[in-house]
């Protein structure tokens, strides 16, 4: 078990590696130059230019730039934002509470609302399954921008309950601007969701050992808590996880539809203005983020599944 | 995964699908506006005073969050639009455009290359301490130091010799020769003046969210939390008393998402903005619950030829372009009635001085004209039939995308073949000082403000070969005289006499094509009002004379 733990983390450092590097290169060879976006349009002394190049590793080759970036992140400094002159750990932190409250309240919603609606679907009756499997194919479908366009238009300036934009102050605040956001960014997930749990759910009920169950007439909760939900237990929390991971890059579009002080938004801004260092410390938080969730999720099948188990302790 | 569902179900959800999208998408269509603004106040500098205190007032700024609040990096819109309320220099450039000393009581030229300031007694940081004349000589002689890296250095202190406190409270400045353009220049970010222990002990931090500024303006800086907002207070002891803020917490917001800024200025979560999206224009403008005001601006749309030689080093093309261009249809379509067809740079915000020479002048100006056929003829008879052009624009902007439209439209009826190339924003800002980025295109559409001074020299210098920024080549010698000239000359009347025959000399012979010049977009929700309306916000105390509403 602590041999799987160990080769799971070395897998995920090396996936970091990797795709800090291509990251890197992606920004690379981007159109436009940093410095461009720096000035601007308007003269700037040749001087100016080639201490700022300089200053900022710009006629470096790519692998130097890499490396030495790297080095500095080891040491836990992350570099220095090009265009707005301040360390980049300064502008991450203060955002890291906004993105996380986001993506933990849409966790929350996933998880109660989507797997709860899943529960239901499975164990109710054809006419409400289908109603609500109905409803989920209209859920689906909406992009996370279109929802939060529509949210805003409905309920913030339509009926005044939630304010537009922006991340409030003070907990109740910041939970009530919070609302709309995670709607707008569980909305398709979320219908997802409860698709998965439903199917992955009459799944379980159809096989042998819980037929055999029905026919030794055990009572109908032991049947569903032992053997349906315990066994479907892997499939809903991979659907899980891959929608939390999909929703770190949903957080980006709502982050910019509600304009939230999160990463996202930093994230897109830092993008347009080719801000390496900016780019480079969101991706690798990120992807950090992700690698983590699917180490948690394998370590999740390896205690509840059996069979899983005796794979990973085999290999 | 197959679904089983029954065919009621299927239509209830595309109808409710189709209701949400109508519901929710209006506003945002390709279709031009059918009917243009017509009864908004035009041409102010102003809006009606605020009338009394109000506690808390949150306005957007449309651009973006700001970079560097430090003013020698204060070059862009939401960097000066931030600054303006809380550092000043010694001159003020006023809601009307016009110039009179601010931080300075009095301003002496001993000589043509010699300009002494008096500075005005009892002025505070907000601190409490004194403004110093070391405080005003540190502050200017940042934009000499390359180390530095001031984006206002070139060109507007190219010709500063020295920079010297010549009494308590006394400046000398002494320039290679004569700058007439120097004191306009200070009422900017380029002449801010900032506390020098604040400056040297913030060190790197100075301007950032961390480190905050330190000046001597109406609002004083109180908090900026990256990302979302910066706070400023009210400075209750500004020297200039008829300026003391009603507005006791004014807080700036960085939307720029045009739906969310749009739906804010209807509910009411934002107070107001300079530059409302285009395309809530009509919406604003007909809005009980706000007032929509167009004021004076500097910014031009326009065709800028590059260096690449080619076809439209031709006067007749440059014409031609310039005849198959519908102004009016830019103007209302496009700009929804907030710009004007143009056939100069030139607009009356930019008249900072002399109005009457140069209203007399502008309205001697040709009007614009749209007429494919004779820029047919003009096409046959210089031989420049199946001419081939290409003309960048940035992506994702829908003013230029339109004016490509119309212009590759109007090529193939005049026999030239007109290629739009729309490339991203971060690559067309390349185009603007990297000529090896410049050198696939004939032309590229600008949007320019002049540095949002209203001295015409600043953007007519961009056409001679004293700027580095005459990417066309344009070696026009009677524009480069009259811009010579003037930058010289310390009287207005005769710089604006100068300036005049440059114009017209511009208007002959298109170093540029103009489209449309900008007015300015100023948009309050009825709480409040008192907002400056023109392009003067970006350096005047735009917030000042904010207060409640009736």
């Amino acid at each position: 078990m602590i041999r799987f733990v160990l080769v799971r983390c070395i897998e995920g450092i090396v996936t970091l590696l990797a795709s800090s590097l291509l990251v890197f290169a992606a920004l690379f060879l981007s159109p436009g130059d940093p410095i461009a976006i720096l000035i601007g349009n308007r003269s700037v002394s040749e001087e100016t230019i080639a201490s700022l190049r300089e200053q900022y590793l710009l006629d470096e080759p790519f692998l130097v730039r890499w490396v030495s970036w790297l080095g500095h992140v080891l040491t836990g400094d992350f570099g220095r934002s090009l265009t707005r002159r301040d360390d980049v750990w300064n502008l991450i932190e203060p955002r890291l509470g906004t993105t996380g409250l986001l993506l933990g309240m849409g966790l929350v919603a996933i998880i109660v609302v989507g797997v709860g609606l899943g529960v239901v679907a499975a164990m109710s009756g054809r006419r409400i399954s289908d109603v609500m499997l109905g409803l989920t194919s209209v859920g689906v479908a909406v992009p996370a921008f279109v929802a939060a366009t529509l949210l805003i238009t409905v309920f913030a300036v339509g009926l005044g309950w939630f304010p537009t934009f922006g991340s409030g102050e003070g907990l109740g605040d910041r939970l009530h601007h919070m609302v709309l956001p995670v709607i707008a960014l569980t909305l398709s997930s979320g219908a997802y969701v409860i698709r998965v749990t439903r199917a992955a759910l009459r799944e379980e009920a159809q096989r042998d050992p819980v037929q055999t169950a029905i026919g030794r007439g055990l009572p109908r909760t032991q049947i569903v808590r032992h053997h349906i939900v315990r066994n479907a237990l892997t499939p809903i929390a991979t659907v899980v996880a891959v929608t939390l991971t999909s929703m770190v890059v949903g957080s980006i579009v709502i982050e910019k539809a509600f304009a939230l002080d999160g990463i996202g938004l930093l994230l897109t801004d830092a993008v347009l203005r080719k801000d390496f260092a900016v780019v480079q410390a969101i991706c690798l938080i990120l992807i950090a983020f992700v690698v983590v969730v699917a180490l948690i999720v394998d370590l999740i099948q390896v205690m509840v599944d059996p069979r899983v188990r005796a794979k990973a302790v085999g290999r | 995964m197959a679904l089983s569902r029954p065919s009621t179900l299927m239509m209830l959800g595309a109808i409710t699908v189709a209701a949400l999208a109508l519901t929710g998408c209006s506003g945002s269509s390709d279709e031009p506006a059918t009917s243009a603004i017509t009864d908004v106040p035009r041409e102010q500098t102003t809006t009606p005073a605020g009338t009394g205190p109000i506690d808390l007032v949150t306005w957007n700024l449309y651009s973006g969050e700001p970079a560097s609040l430090d003013w020698i990096y204060a070059y862009a819109d939401s960097e000066n639009t931030a600054l303006a309320n809380m550092c000043e220099g010694l001159m003020r450039q006023n809601e009307d455009m016009s110039l009179s000393p601010a931080l300075a009581a009095d301003v002496q030229h001993p000589d043509d290359v010699t300009t002494v300031f008096t500075l005005r007694d009892g002025v505070t940081f907000w601190d409490g301490s004194p403004l110093t004349a070391e405080d005003v000589v540190y502050s200017l002689s940042r934009h000499l130091d390359p180390a530095a890296g001031s984006y206002w250095s070139t060109p507007f202190y190219d010709r500063v010799s020295s920079i010297e406190a010549t009494g308590p409270s006394e400046v000398t400045v002494r320039f290679s020769q004569p700058d007439s353009l120097f004191e306009r220049m200070l009422a900017t970010a380029a002449g801010v003046i900032g506390k020098q222990s604040f400056v040297e002990s913030a060190g790197e931090a100075y301007g950032t969210s961390s480190g905050g500024i330190m000046c001597t303006g109406p609002f004083a800086f109180d908090s900026w939390n990256s990302g979302s907002k910066i706070s400023m207070v009210a400075n209750p002891n500004y020297w200039d008393e008829e300026m003391r803020p009603m507005v006791e917490k004014l807080d700036l917001t960085f939307v720029t998402d045009e739906s969310t800024v749009a739906n804010s200025l209807l509910s009411g979560d934002i107070d107001g903005t300079f530059m409302p999206p285009l395309a809530a224009t009509e919406q604003l403008a007909s809005s009980a619950e706000g007032s929509f005001v167009l004021g004076l601006g500097t910014d031009w749309m326009a065709i800028r030829p590059t260096e690449k030689a080619g076809p439209l080093e031709q006067l007749e093309l440059r014409q031609a372009l310039s005849l198959i261009l519908d102004r009016e249809a830019v103007a209302q379509a496009v700009y929804r009635g907030t710009a004007t067809p143009a056939v100069t740079p030139i607009q009356p915000g930019a008249w900072g001085y002399s109005r009457e020479l140069w209203q007399t002048a502008y309205d001697e100006l040709p009007a614009p004209v749209f007429d494919v056929e004779q820029a047919a003829e003009l096409v046959q008879n210089a031989g420049l039939d199946g001419t081939e052009l290409t003309i960048a624009i940035p992506a994702d902007s829908e003013a230029e995308q339109k004016i490509g439209e119309i212009l590759s439209a109007g090529g193939e009826q005049i026999g030239v073949s007109i290629t739009i190339e729309s490339i991203p924003q971060t690559s067309f800002t390349e185009l603007y000082f990297d000529e090896q980025a410049r050198a696939p295109y004939d032309a590229f559409i600008v949007q320019e403000y002049g540095a949002g001074v209203a001295d015409p020299v600043v953007s007519m210098s961009e056409f001679t070969p004293l700027s580095a920024y005459n990417y066309g080549n344009n070696d026009d010698p009677v524009l480069t005289q009259s811009v010579d000239d003037a930058l010289s000359a310390m009287d207005d009347d005769a710089r604006a006499e100068l300036l005049i025959t440059g114009q017209q000399s511009m208007v002959d012979n298109l170093p540029l094509i103009p489209v449309v010049n900008l007015e300015q977009r100023v948009y309050q929700n009825s709480r409040i009002t008192g907002a400056t309306a023109s392009l003067a916000r970006l350096y005047y105390p735009w917030a000042a004379r904010i207060g409640a509403g009736e």
